[in-house]
């Protein structure tokens, strides 16, 4: 391409661009629009776990390290369970949620609460309670085995749930000494297939 | 000047340090999933996709990202609708080898929601309804944590149905079970109280209960509705109707689920025949029932009578009793009414959207029948969508809502009672003021 034809190309395109601008420039005011806008939203069942931290339930911290046969120290942790729909709620009942220093164990019982009742807010029922039997401290291997069902009441879409863990040493023995874990799994799962 | 800057920087950094190191920092993190179960249809020997929305919801500035994981899991229902998870409950019409996600291990940072995709590839010989579920376990394993780590998850059961015909639904009622109502052994209240004063627990032990386990002998997971009829023994005069409730009426292939059904209402002495059955949805089904024959002495007959307590409450509770909404033209959103049943027996409910004609499929029931154990409930889901050239106005439907509710009949019919819902529907007329401006 010569000069030339290069200078023919510049001045087209600044006549392009001043012959738009000015049509922008001084066009007339468009006035109000309208925007038709579908607002759309999924109504399906929604289950949602919300928590601190998610750290782990440290009995040491919380009351004290097992320093008698006898002392059964406690923990607990609360979670936020968001939710439309009934749901239920199990535990892992194997070994992995007893507290174990890899050689040696302790007496490890769990219970739950949450803070509804299954009629004027989200939770569960008395006799949901007494058919899982949650209320009570039970050994890991039974606790949840009969899962809990907590009743979705409406305009109430959260439910708190506090997970309970107690230690302690076999009767008439001492466990061995030393730093104790266990892994203890809630899974929420669907209720209702109605 | 210089100085109180000086103090305030120093009494800033002093608020700092109380907030980060006095006070407990709280992090939160959380997982929304959402459906909870889906059903996925697919030809033999073909591919398709479904997905499963998870999503960490930005609640302040404390939410945290999380760290998500997808696990594929086969799963077992019991006979009394509880579910067991992992690889122990495989069984012949597993699914989990057929699926798989792009992404197994994902982190959500705050306020982020991902559509996590899955391909399903069924086998070319596959025939009728397979099944598994997709664990979504929240945080990362933490090998040194002292104590009790606690791992939350959420199950997604994935449903697939292989369609290569059409399918009759066969099933066949394998065991069932009369429980006659408990009494104390005098047959005599406790002096101190009438039969309005004794407990519910106790009450809820004088009733009649019937047990029926169904199973499913097909290929294809059916939802059940049962119940029993209760006929006098010499001429099959149906004499009462007993509704039969599980909280998980869908049977799978090969699963067996047993429904309870209960009247509290006395039966006179004498000899009965029950009847109870099962039918379902679907066009291509057969007859489920079994018979049974059981008595009521004159001791029976006389102490349940004393001790029935008739109640006056009506036998559904609905709340709300009105539904009022402000919407805009093209809106999808969902309302809810809870349903309680307030009486001591079963019941099955049946509900149905009446509306002006022209605009009845604005509404649709989600569920629109179910049963309720006694004294229990359930939220009932009613999707509203207005059609994105909907008028301005208002417009009213009502909710009709007929229960069954397990008890003697008069003169063979069943014991319907109706209830409403009214919806009302008020289309916002503020965009439409300006379109109207413009034409």
């Amino acid at each position: 391409m010569n000069s030339f034809a290069k200078f023919l190309l510049l001045c087209v395109a600044c006549v392009a661009i001043v012959v738009l601008t000015t049509k922008l420039l001084f066009a007339a005011d468009p006035g109000p629009d309208s925007a038709t806008c579908a607002i759309s939203v999924t109504v399906d069942s929604i289950i949602e776990w919300e928590g601190a931290n998610f750290a782990a339930i440290d009995l040491d911290s919380q009351e004290a390290a097992i320093s008698a046969q006898a002392h059964t120290p406690e923990g607990s942790s609360v979670y936020t369970l968001w939710t439309n729909c009934n749901v239920a709620l199990s535990a892992n009942n194997t070994t992995a949620s007893q507290l174990s220093d890899g050689t040696d164990t302790l007496v490890t019982k769990y219970k739950m609460s949450e803070d509804g009742d299954g009629e004027a807010t989200t939770g569960a029922t008395a006799a949901a309670e007494a058919t899982s039997g949650v209320g009570s401290y039970v050994l890991y291997d039974s606790f949840l085995s009969s899962a809990l069902a907590i009743t979705h009441v409406n305009t109430d879409g959260a439910v708190e749930v506090t997970l309970y863990v107690e230690a302690s040493n076999a009767a008439d023995e001492v466990s061995d000494s030393g730093d104790y874990t266990a892994i203890q799994t809630i899974t929420a799962t669907w209720v209702s297939d109605n | 000047m210089k100085g109180n800057s000086c103090t305030c920087s120093f009494g800033g950094a002093g608020l700092i340090a109380l907030f980060f190191f006095i006070l407990p920092l709280e992090v939160f993190a959380g997982l929304a999933v959402s459906p909870l179960q889906q059903r996925v249809e697919v030809k033999p020997g073909k591919k398709t996709t479904f997905f499963i929305t998870l999503t960490n919801n930005n609640r302040g500035p404390q939410t945290q990202a999380c760290n998500v994981r997808l696990d594929i899991l086969d799963f077992a229902v019991s006979d009394d609708g509880q579910l067991s998870f992992g690889e122990e409950y495989k069984h012949s019409r597993s699914a989990a080898d057929w699926f798989s996600f792009e992404n197994d291990e994902i982190v959500l940072e705050p306020g982020e929601s991902r559509k996590m995709k899955a391909t399903v590839t069924a086998p070319i010989n596959a025939d009728g309804d397979y099944w598994a579920a997709v664990m979504v376990r929240l945080g990362k394993s933490e090998e040194d944590e002292k104590g009790v780590q606690v791992k939350l998850q959420t199950a997604s059961g994935v449903f697939i149905h292989v369609a290569r015909r059409n399918y009759i639904e066969r099933g066949s009622v394998i065991d069932a079970n009369i429980v006659l109502p408990e009494f104390d052994i005098s047959g005599n209240l406790p002096t101190e109280d009438t039969p309005e004063q004794v407990p519910e627990e106790i009450r809820k032990k004088q009733v009649l209960k019937i047990e029926a386990e169904l199973k499913n002998d097909g290929l294809v997971s059916f939802l059940a509705r049962g119940k029993a009829y209760l006929y006098s023994a010499g001429s099959w005069r149906r004499i009462a109707t007993i509704p039969l409730h599980s909280n998980r009426r869908r049977v799978l292939p090969g699963d067996s689920r047993w429904f309870t059904g209960v009247m509290a209402q006395p039966l006179p002495a004498g000899q009965y025949k029950l009847r109870t059955f099962f039918a379902s949805d679907s066009k291509y089904k057969r007859k489920m029932t079994r018979d049974m024959e059981f008595s009521i002495s004159e001791d029976m007959a006389c102490t349940w009578a004393e001790n029935f307590v008739s109640e006056d409450t009506p036998t559904l509770g609905i709340e709300p009793q009105h539904i009022e909404l402000k919407l805009n033209p093209g809106r999808l959103t969902a309302a809810r009414f809870q349903v309680t049943n307030q009486s001591l027996g079963t019941i099955v409910t049946n509900c149905r959207v009446e509306g002006d004609g022209s605009h009845k499929d604005w509404l649709e029931l989600k569920t629109a029948d179910f049963t309720l154990a006694p004294k229990t409930q359930r939220s009932t889901t009613c999707v509203v969508k207005i059609p994105s050239d909907a008028q301005p106005g208002q417009y009213n439907w009502t909710i009709h809502v007929e229960t069954e509710r397990s008890g003697l009949t008069n003169q063979e019919k069943n014991n319907p009672e109706q209830y409403k819902v009214a919806v009302c529907i008020v289309v916002d007329e503020h965009i439409r003021v300006i379109a109207n401006k413009q034409e």
